[in-house]
This record gives structure tokens, C-alpha cells and sequence, in this order.
């Protein structure tokens, strides 16, 4: 008796990709920033503060923030989306600093950045505006690749054109192309900038769907490597809610083989701002003013829970048992992510706001 | 249905003046320059038209939607004229009254 | 009924016909309809009688009954017997809302210039300098009447201000503190040849945000022919180095170049491909030389159409830039094209006396910083203000078309008489209407309505670029 039930339950176990969960999640990290230029490392097991770096130069204000993928330094977006400085996560020193504007030109890069899966190369969106005596020229964005071993005072190896409005950027995990998330959902070639595909978002051919609504400005991709972000539209089928009511699906990006759908899950009747994929189970978590939870097998509203105040960032633990919380406030929430009960709330110290900095996490 | 069609303003204003009677002295007209109006649903109402969606509480949403200047009109524009209007004030929910005005440097 | 050419002007090109309405300077593009209707009116009464029946046919009865009722009603088709040009009653002017006032820092100046109009021009060992005194109760002056604006202006002019850098300096710390204090903000702005520049006052002058205007006349052989220092000797060299120097570092505020033409030079588009092109100026500013008649470096007839058919040239290359989004630094034509653009009706041929007034050594109260030092009497000084009655009858006089040709010409709200001091020199009088002018400013101004009306049909976000941001800074 006892025999098969080990043996049923160790399937399972491996399944959810954890034998011994406590110890697993607790080798987790998470990365987040705040105002006026700090860069937090967290323990997610003991659900403490690790390190408080202090980043310079940031000019107050602290973005979106891209782990390389060993883990060992944070790439993040400072200086009103100026530059991105590269911080390694021991020591809390700046080994990495691209200063994207120059004078004359003033250069911006709204959230998109990634680095590619070989931690070699950072690809830069950059928005360019030339400031001229009497004039400013708007000049035709562009990508930049920098090399992570550039030091202090990184130069551009390579610029390709693109296409305006880019929010978000995710590298493919071969390495050889990365996603652009502007009007629509472009793909392009690393190596020369060559459009490899282009796929709606504007475009999108979803029957009986409107153009979707889509704020996608966090970019999270772990622990799954697909990204997920909520998208809202209203619809116009048999049982789908009247025309003054949206739906709220759920769009994934899958950065292993490129595969982007999308499912329906509610009628609006919450706003959620981002959203991360569990690795453990087929649900994804949003969050915003409340946290939820959606079955992605059948797309529907699985619980749904008020929060303290509004979150704008979610991540989950490697594991897929604990959900956290950042962005907006100055504190990282823990969740438990069957029941969505609160485990635990982290203040972080001097209360400074995270804004719109990404929470990541980094499984060592 | 106009013999004339406008190529300067002034004409456009002229043509205004005669639909209605009479031919006005017709003044140069101010430029509307520079300011954004932004109408966001999120701010004052949500998307549902009530305030239960809104950030909660206000002070959540302060920085992140000034920071990439979201609302243009309703706050100093942080990211290009005066990225130091927050300095010294990280916690939007403890500063906000000490955030001020801004006022030209010249 | 009959066209009145004092109200309505069509200027034609590329099968296209635009209607320029002289009384408030509006702009039209005329259908097939209305330039039918126009074309035979401007034959005369009888004609226009005769032929309209043959019109009603090709556009309808209907069409043709709306188009001449909107001509009328805009008074370029009158009754005959009634035909009257439109021009409004200006009000008396009684206020002077200054914004503007020039400080002639020192009459004297490092060169000698020979055409020069400024009558009280000493060599620099004999010029005589305002005092700080005389500048600060002028600089008090200009807020008191600018009582209701918010931003003022303060030119330095000479001989040469740069001979007087102490003053300027001091001017400029009493006015930004005492602006300040009324909530106002100041401009500074001034005119130099550039022979006296250092790298140390282009800082200061770039910190404090000043306008720089560089009087220099184009090449080496154009420039030195008559900018020469008092020696004799010319100074384009020296200028040449001095406005690198400035435009490697000024980046305050765009800097141009005022180029003075005289006889002998109408080789404009040399001047400006080397002033723009090579010196690189923002932008620059062609006046053909104010002189009597018969000064040596005046112009002749012939010299002044050449400069204008030149001007024809250098539009032609300011639309070709306009329409691939660029400013070619024309500036004339830039002006114009503003002024087409924002519909200007002017009753007085510039602010002096209403905006700007000029303060000579002794503290009188000028038109203009032109007439400092001549013989044109001053109007108040800075202690007992400015003389409104007399002012408002100069200016008075100045609006009063009525007995001038001024009175029906089509371009009279653009132009509205010309330049007093150029009229001073010409002919004694400021108020004497710029005759020489008129045919050449009015084909000129023919020429920009065709240029707007290319640019506004073909590359119009050069207006929004280049052309209304200008507005914010008058």
C-alpha cells in the first residue's frame, strides 16, 4: 500500500519539477529597484534584504531591469531612460554603463531592453531626438547592440533601424533573434537586424476580436521563458458579454519556439497590469489593485484576492508556490500561490518607491 | 459649397466672419503651442467609469505615471525638463507634500 | 459690378490662382469658378457685364451667383461707382506698452565702416559712453511701461557695443534684478562686428542667453570692401576667426549674420552660400544699404532689381529645402513667409515708438536706435518719460495712408510705408512713403505668396516646425 503510493507520488513530484520545495525556493533571489537609484537583492527564503545597492548616476529613476543569464549581474535602465548600467550582484560595482544620448541627441529607450541567452550582447531600443538650436528633429528609431564586456563606457557594435513605438524586447532563447512589442509583434535577426517576421498585435486576426489593448512594459519571461501579459478587447461572438464590457485574455509569447496565442479568461472586471506564467501548474498570475489567478488550461478567473494597495509587478518562485509582488510602493509581498494567502510583507528600508522597476527573479 | 478654399489661418477665419454676416476685422489668431491634453481613463475615472479601479492608493501610481510621462499637463515633465522635481522625495506615499511647483530657470 | 485691385490681388503660377486679401491679409486658392469670374471682372465693368452670361453655362447659374456674392462680400468686387479700398480706422495711439528699449552703449566703434549711417559715429578714443546711471533709470523706464507684459527686451547697439562690455554687464545684473522682482523676464540682444569677441565673452553672453547678430557682408573681397577698421585696413579675417570661435560654442540661441548690400555688390547667392554654408551662421539677414541718393555706395536702380531677382534665386533654394523639411537660413524670405503665414496686418512699418524706443547717452528718448544722434528730434527722456503727444502724432501720421499711394496699394499691410530712417536719408522726411521700393516689394511679395502657397500644398509640417514656433518667441 504504502509502496504505491510513493510510487505514484515521486511522478508527480518530478512533475512539478521539485522534490524538496522549501530548500529549492529558497536559493531563489529577487531583483528589484527604487527610487532614487537602488538596486535590492532579496532572499526569497528568508524573505530578507541581501543587499541595497546604490546605482549611480541614475538621475532618480530606476526602471526596467534585465538579469544576465548566469545571474550574476543586473542590467538595468536609469537615468530617465538614458542609460542602462550593469550591476554585478556581489559586489553591488558597476561593470556595464551604456549612456545611449550624446550631446546633440537626446536618446530614450522606453523599457526594451534584453540581453541575449549567451549573456554576450545587450539589445537596445533607442529613440533618438536630435536637439537643435531653435528645433528638436525626431529621428527614426533604432536598435543597438552592445557587448556586456564593454565596461564603463559602452559604444554601440552594431545599429539596425525599427520601427517606432517598441515597449518591450525579449531575446529568442536560441539566440539568434529577438521580439519587438510595438504596433505589432516583430521579429528580428540579432546578427544583422533583418525582419524576420511581423505578426499582429494591431493586426491580429482573432475572429469576432477588436484591436487588442495592450500595456506590456514588465519584462519577465522566468522561470518558463514564455511571457505572458494581459490584453483586452471586446468581442463579438455568441455568449461573449455585451458590447460595453471588454474580455480580458491572456497573451503568451513563448521565447523557446516563437508561439504566440492567446486566451480568453473573463469578462473585464479587473484591470491587471502584468502577469507571469507558473512553472509548476497551467496557470499564470496578474496582478494590479488585486492578485489573480487564471487557468490558462481553461481559461477562466481560477481566485482572484484584494491586496494591501495596487501592485504593479509579479514573479513566482521557481518552484511555482509562492507568488511576490513589487513595483509601484516601496514593499515585496510573498503569496502563497494555491490559496493566495499572504505569507508575507517586506518593507523595504526608507520606504522608496519601485516605480516601474521590473521584479525578476534569479534561481542560483 | 466655396469659390475660396483657405491656405493661411487668416483666410480660414475670414471665411468664418463672412459665413456669419459680415466681414470682421479679422485679428491674428494665438497658436495653441507646446501643451499636451491628456484625457486617460485611469486617471480621474477607470476604464469602468467608477474609482474603484484607479491605483490604491493615488500616491501607488505617483511616480509611475509621471516618470514616463504619462500625464503630460498634470505634472512636471520629469523625464526631459526637470527630472530632479522628485529628488530627495522616494516615497511617494510619505513625500508627496513636499512635491512643488516648477518654475522656468530663465 | 468691378474688381477692386486695392482689396484683392491674384497672384498666378502652375495653373493654379491664389487671392490675396488686402485687408486682412488672408490667403485663398481660388476654384476654376472664381478665377473665371475674377479674370473677367479685372477686364472692367462693361467687359465683366458682357461676359458673365457666357460664365452661368460652364459653372452653373447657381455656382456662379455664390461665388460673386462671397467676392463681394470680401469687397474685391465692388459696385461700380463704389469702389473704396478697405482700410480700417487705426485707433489713436496714446499708449507705448514698451517691450523693447535700445541702449546706445558708446557712439564709439573700432571701425569705420564706410557706409555707416550712424550720424554721431566717433572713432573709439572719442566715443562717448552712456552711464550706468543713464542705463539703469532707461532700464526703469521699460518695466514702468511694460507694466502689463510679462517679458521685455533690452538691445545694446553703438558704434559698436563691445567697446562698452563694463556697462553691459552692469546693465544686465540691474535688470535681471530688478525684473526678477516684478515677476518679469528679460531679453538680451545685440548687434556686433564681431572683431571684439573673446571666448570668454561668448560664455557670458551664451550663459545669459543673448541674441547675437553678426554684421559682416559675405566673403573676404565682399566683406573688406567696405568693413575696414578706422586704419583702413579690412577685417574679414578677424571677423572670420571671432564668428568660428562663436558659432563652434554658442549654444543658447541661434546666431545670424546682417549683411549690408551695396553698390558694386549683388552677388547674393555667393554671400550666402559662404555666410551659411561654409561659416555656418543659423541663419542670415540681407538689407540693401540705407543711403541718400547720391552716396557713393548707394544703390542704383538696376544694382536693387539685380538684388531682388537675386533674392528670387536664393527662394527658389529656401523652397527646395522647405519642402525636404529643412530652413535654407533665408532670412527675408523666412520672415516673410511668417508673416503670410500668421495672416499680418500692419498699420505702422515696425514697432518703433510703439514697442521699442532707443535711449542715446543723454538719456533722450529716440524712435529708434538709428536715430540716435541725428538731427530727427527725440521724444521724452528717462526722467520725464516718454512725450505722448508728440509720439502719438508721429505715429499718427505715420498710419494715415490717406493722400499716399499707400492708400490702394495691395501689399500696403505688409509694408505699410517703409523704414522711417530709410526715408529720412532718401528724402528728408520719415514720413515719406519708401517710393523707390514699391514695385520691387510688391513683386517680392508676389514671389513669397507663391512660395508659401508651394509649401503649404506640398510640405505644410514646415510650417508647424519652422515657422509657428517663431510666434512663441515674439
Amino acid at each position: 500500500m504504502i509502496l504505491k503510493v510513493l510510487v505514484f507520488a515521486l511522478p508527480l513530484a518530478l512533475l512539478l519539477g521539485c522534490s524538496h520545495a522549501p530548500a529549492n525556493r529558497s536559493s531563489d533571489l529577487l531583483i528589484t529597484g527604487a527610487k532614487p537609484d537602488h538596486l535590492f537583492v532579496i532572499s526569497a527564503g528568508t524573505r530578507t534584504v541581501r543587499s541595497d545597492f546604490h546605482i549611480p548616476d541614475a538621475n532618480d529613476s530606476v526602471g526596467a531591469i534585465v538579469p544576465s543569464p548566469d545571474g550574476k549581474i543586473a542590467y538595468v535602465l536609469v537615468n530617465r531612460m538614458e542609460s542602462i548600467a550593469g550591476v554585478d550582484l556581489a559586489s553591488g560595482k558597476e561593470v556595464f554603463r551604456a549612456d545611449l544620448s550624446s550631446p546633440g541627441e537626446r536618446v530614450k529607450c522606453m523599457f526594451a531592453f534584453d540581453i541575449t541567452p549567451d549573456g554576450r550582447e545587450l539589445i537596445v531600443y533607442e529613440l533618438p531626438t536630435k536637439l537643435g538650436l531653435d528645433e528638436y528633429l525626431v529621428e527614426e528609431p533604432r536598435f543597438a547592440v552592445f557587448s556586456t564586456a564593454a565596461g564603463l563606457e559602452a559604444q554601440p557594435l552594431r545599429q539596425f533601424p525599427a520601427p517606432r513605438r517598441v515597449h518591450l524586447l525579449l531575446a529568442k532563447k536560441d539566440g539568434t533573434s529577438f521580439y519587438a512589442f510595438g504596433f505589432e509583434l516583430f521579429e528580428y535577426a540579432v546578427a544583422d537586424g533583418r525582419l524576420i517576421a511581423q505578426r499582429g498585435i494591431r493586426s491580429w486576426e482573432r475572429p469576432g476580436h477588436s484591436i487588442p489593448d495592450l500595456l506590456a512594459i514588465w519584462p519577465v519571461t522566468e522561470p518558463t521563458g514564455v511571457f505572458a501579459s494581459p490584453i483586452y478587447s471586446t468581442v463579438n461572438a455568441p455568449g461573449a458579454p455585451p458590447e460595453e464590457v471588454p474580455t480580458t485574455s491572456l497573451m503568451t509569447l513563448d521565447l523557446k519556439n516563437g508561439r504566440l496565442d492567446y486566451r480568453d479568461f473573463e469578462p473585464t472586471a479587473a484591470l491587471i497590469f502584468s502577469t507571469v506564467m507558473s512553472p509548476a501548474r497551467a496557470e499564470a498570475f496578474g496582478v494590479y489593485a488585486q492578485l489573480t489567478k487564471i487557468d490558462t488550461a481553461h481559461g477562466s478567473l481560477a481566485k482572484r484576492v484584494n491586496l494591501d494597495h495596487t501592485f504593479y509587478a509579479v514573479n513566482i518562485s521557481s518552484d511555482g508556490q509562492e507568488v511576490y509582488l513589487g513595483g509601484a510602493m516601496c514593499d515585496v509581498a510573498f503569496y502563497d500561490a494555491a490559496t493566495l494567502n499572504k505569507k508575507a510583507n517586506l518593507r523595504l528600508p526608507g520606504c522608496p518607491d519601485q516605480v516601474l522597476a521590473s521584479l525578476r527573479v534569479i534561481h542560483r | 459649397m466655396s469659390t475660396l478654399k483657405p491656405v493661411n489661418e487668416k483666410a480660414r477665419l475670414l471665411l468664418e466672419a463672412a459665413e456669419s454676416g459680415h466681414v470682421a476685422e479679422v485679428t491674428a489668431m494665438e497658436s495653441v503651442a507646446g501643451c499636451a491634453t491628456t484625457f486617460d481613463p485611469g486617471w480621474e475615472v477607470d476604464p469602468f467609469g467608477g474609482v474603484a479601479s484607479l491605483c490604491q492608493p493615488m500616491e501607488a501610481d505617483l511616480y509611475g505615471c509621471s516618470d514616463p510621462c504619462w500625464w503630460p499637463a498634470q505634472v512636471p515633465d520629469t523625464l526631459n525638463t526637470y527630472p530632479a522635481w522628485d529628488a530627495n522625495k522616494p516615497s511617494a506615499q510619505n513625500d508627496w507634500r513636499e512635491l512643488d511647483a516648477v518654475f522656468p530657470e530663465k | 459690378m468691378q474688381f477692386n485691385p486695392a482689396n484683392g490681388h491674384v497672384v498666378r503660377f502652375d495653373g493654379r490662382a491664389m487671392l490675396f486679401h488686402v485687408p486682412t491679409s488672408a490667403l485663398f486658392e481660388l476654384d476654376e469658378c472664381g478665377t473665371a469670374v475674377i479674370d473677367c471682372a479685372q477686364r472692367g465693368p462693361q467687359a465683366f457685364a458682357a461676359a458673365l452670361p457666357a460664365l452661368e453655362p460652364r459653372f452653373g447659374r447657381e455656382a456662379v451667383g455664390a461665388c460673386i456674392e462671397q467676392l463681394m462680400r470680401l469687397e474685391v468686387l465692388q459696385e461700380v461707382g463704389g469702389l473704396r479700398p478697405i482700410n480700417p480706422q487705426s485707433p489713436a495711439i496714446d499708449t507705448y506698452p514698451l517691450s523693447t528699449i535700445v541702449l546706445n552703449v558708446n557712439t564709439g566703434c573700432n571701425l569705420g565702416c564706410s557706409y555707416c549711417y550712424k550720424e554721431d559715429l566717433a572713432v573709439p578714443a572719442r566715443g562717448e559712453r552712456m552711464s550706468f546711471e543713464v542705463a539703469a533709470r532707461s532700464v526703469d523706464l521699460l518695466l514702468r511701461q511694460a507694466a502689463a507684459r510679462n517679458r521685455v527686451g533690452i538691445v545694446f547697439f553703438g558704434g559698436e557695443p563691445l567697446t562698452n562690455v563694463t556697462l553691459i554687464r552692469q546693465v544686465v545684473d540691474y535688470a535681471v534684478a530688478r525684473a526678477c522682482a516684478e515677476e518679469k523676464t528679460v531679453d538680451f540682444s545685440l548687434t556686433t562686428n564681431a572683431t571684439l569677441l573673446t571666448p570668454e565673452l561668448i560664455e557670458y553672453f551664451d550663459a545669459h542667453r543673448f541674441g547675437i547678430s553678426v554684421s559682416i557682408d559675405g566673403p573676404r573681397a565682399v566683406h573688406d570692401r567696405h568693413r575696414r577698421t578706422v586704419g583702413g585696413r579690412g577685417t574679414y579675417d578677424v571677423v572670420a576667426r571671432k564668428v568660428r570661435l562663436l558659432l563652434e560654442r554658442y549654444r543658447s540661441r541661434p546666431v545670424g549674420a546682417r549683411v549690408t548690400l551695396t553698390a558694386g555688390t549683388t552677388e547674393v547667392e555667393a554671400i550666402h552660400a559662404h555666410l551659411r554654408g561654409e561659416l555656418g551662421f543659423h541663419e542670415v539677414g540681407y538689407a540693401p544699404v540705407t543711403a541718400a541718393a547720391n552716396a557713393a555706395h548707394a544703390l542704383s536702380e538696376r544694382e536693387l532689381t539685380a538684388i531682388y531677382a537675386a533674392f528670387e534665386r536664393l527662394g527658389e533654394e529656401y523652397l527646395a529645402a522647405a519642402l525636404a523639411g529643412h530652413n535654407s537660413g533665408f532670412s527675408n524670405l523666412h520672415q516673410l513667409m511668417t508673416d503670410l503665414h500668421e495672416g499680418r496686418r500692419k498699420s505702422l512699418p515696425c514697432g518703433a515708438g510703439v514697442g521699442l524706443l532707443a535711449v542715446d547717452r543723454n538719456g533722450a528718448l529716440n524712435l529708434c536706435h538709428r536715430f540716435t544722434g541725428s538731427e530727427l528730434p527725440t521724444f521724452g527722456d528717462i526722467d520725464r518719460g516718454i512725450d505722448g503727444e508728440q509720439l502719438g502724432q508721429f505715429l499718427g501720421r505715420a498710419a494715415d495712408r490717406s493722400g499716399t499711394h499707400c492708400a490702394t496699394c495691395r501689399i500696403r499691410n505688409l509694408c505699410a510705408g517703409g523704414c522711417y530712417h530709410e526715408s529720412w536719408l532718401r528724402y528728408g522726411d520719415p514720413h515719406h512713403r519708401t517710393y523707390h521700393y514699391c514695385d520691387l516689394l510688391r513683386r517680392w511679395v508676389d514671389f513669397g505668396i507663391r512660395i508659401y502657397s508651394e509649401i503649404v500644398a506640398r510640405n505644410p509640417r514646415f510650417l508647424n516646425t519652422h515657422i509657428e514656433p517663431r510666434r512663441a518667441v515674439a
